[in-house]
This record gives C-alpha cells, sequence and structure tokens, in this order.
C-alpha cells in the first residue's frame, strides 16, 4: 500500500489539530506520529518583528516538499508524511509550518520529522521578509541550517 | 521576432533589480551562467548577490546547474539561499 504523502502551500493559516487529525485519520495502521510546529517569532536579534512575509516559487516549492518527503518515506518505511506551509504576510505567533510523519515505531517517525523540516530549511524555495519598526529585510540563510542538513548525509 | 527567456528574480534579488520578471533576449542557446553574465550587464546592480556561493538557478521549475542549457521560451528563475520553515 502506498504511503500517504500530502503536501500544502497556502495563505491561508492552517489549525494544528486539524492538520494532526488529517494524517492520523489516513495513517490508521501507524504506531507513532511525530509532529513540529514553526512559528513567527515576535523578535530577532533584539529587533522587535511587526510582521513576516514569505515569498515562494509557486509550483516549485511544493514539488520540492513533496520530493524530500517521498526521501524520508523511502528511508525510514513511512506510513505517512504531511506537510502544510503558509506564505504571504504573517503576525508574531503565528504557525508557519506544520509537518508530521507516521510510522510503526517511534524512532522512526521522531528522525524522519526531524529530516523533512531540516532538508525543508535549505531546499524549499521559500524566502522570509521580517518587517520592523525601521523598516524591513530579507532574511540570510543561517551556516546552523545548512550543517544541519548536512549531517543527514553522514 | 528574437527568441527571449522569462528570468524571476525571487528575495532580494527581485527588490535589488526593481522587479521580479522580466524578458532577456536570447541569441542561441546558452548556458545558465551566460545568462547570468547578460542579466548582470543588464542591472550590474546584481551581481554581488547572483554571484553568492548558494544562489542557485532553475529552469522551467525544476533545479540547474550552471552550466546547464537554456533554450528560447525557458522560465529560468534565479533563487537567493531559501529561508523557510
Amino acid at each position: 500500500m502506498p504511503a500517504y504523502l500530502s503536501v500544502r502551500v497556502q495563505s491561508e493559516p492552517f489549525n494544528q489539530a486539524t492538520e494532526y487529525n488529517t494524517i492520523q485519520e489516513s495513517c490508521l495502521h501507524a504506531g507513532a506520529i511525530v509532529s513540529f510546529c514553526g512559528l513567527v517569532r515576535d523578535q530577532n536579534l533584539q529587533q522587535p518583528v511587526t510582521e513576516l512575509f514569505l515569498q515562494h516559487y509557486e509550483g516549485m516549492t511544493e514539488s520540492l516538499i513533496e520530493e524530500l518527503c517521498s526521501e524520508a518515506i523511502e528511508k525510514w518505511s513511512l506510513d505517512g508524511a504531511h506537510v502544510v506551509h503558509r506564505v504571504g504576510a504573517l503576525k508574531p505567533n503565528d504557525l508557519i509550518v506544520f509537518v508530521a510523519t507516521a510510522s510503526a515505531h517511534r524512532g522512526a517517525a521522531f528522525e524522519s520529522c526531524q529530516y523533512v523540516i531540516d532538508q525543508l530549511k535549505t531546499r524549499a524555495t521559500f524566502w522570509k521578509r521580517e518587517t520592523y519598526p525601521e523598516g524591513s529585510r530579507w532574511l540570510d540563510d543561517r551556516e546552523e541550517d545548512h550543517t544541519t542538513a548536512e549531517q543527514w548525509k553522514k | 521576432m528574437a527568441d527571449s527567456v522569462e528570468v524571476l528574480l525571487f528575495g532580494r534579488l527581485g527588490d535589488i533589480a526593481g522587479h521580479e520578471r522580466l524578458q532577456l533576449q536570447l541569441s542561441a542557446p546558452q548556458s545558465c551562467a551566460e545568462l547570468r553574465e547578460a542579466l548582470t550587464a543588464q542591472l550590474p546592480q546584481l551581481k554581488s548577490e547572483l554571484h553568492k556561493p548558494r544562489t542557485m538557478v532553475a529552469i522551467n521549475k525544476t533545479v540547474a546547474q550552471w552550466e546547464s542549457q537554456v533554450t528560447a521560451n525557458d522560465e529560468v528563475a534565479f533563487l537567493p539561499p531559501v529561508t523557510g520553515g
């Protein structure tokens, strides 16, 4: 039976509980589900953030996330993977991204969930622009994110 | 009518250029690297960002290499280092 795979990129807010229920109901043989949420922080380098704008490459973003989810499904023999990522103008404390993976056992679920978000951070075609009282700027990628993603190759 | 490609500029690149999309004339099939040079010739302020080590290029929504060939009517996107999640 093919694994469950759902990837959505949308401007509308999502509800974490609803998304969790969706993967649970779609992976009824799973013994473990692990999920991750990324949120908009209200400050960056001691500057208050008033808005986070997320740009993406429509069409390419979805297929890249599907690709890395498929990698996880194969590597850990998952029952399923589920990703929702918002784009557009977000406010502090808004949910940006939800990642969940389902597996027979918890080891695969924990590792694969981390793999998916670690890979998404360095491969998925999103760009963040933060707005502060004094102005806005496009964020730079973080060296830590690249190091973290590289670890999975070892 | 001359052949052209659609160029997309994401993130900071779009701000620096003042445009998120533009048409570039294509006299013959050329590599992404050559297209980058043509873009820089037209918009020199893009040079630094386009040459950052982690800047990537995509052809028709698929990740490409700098040596990959671009042909008429392709959609070529220049992608700054990504910051999603």
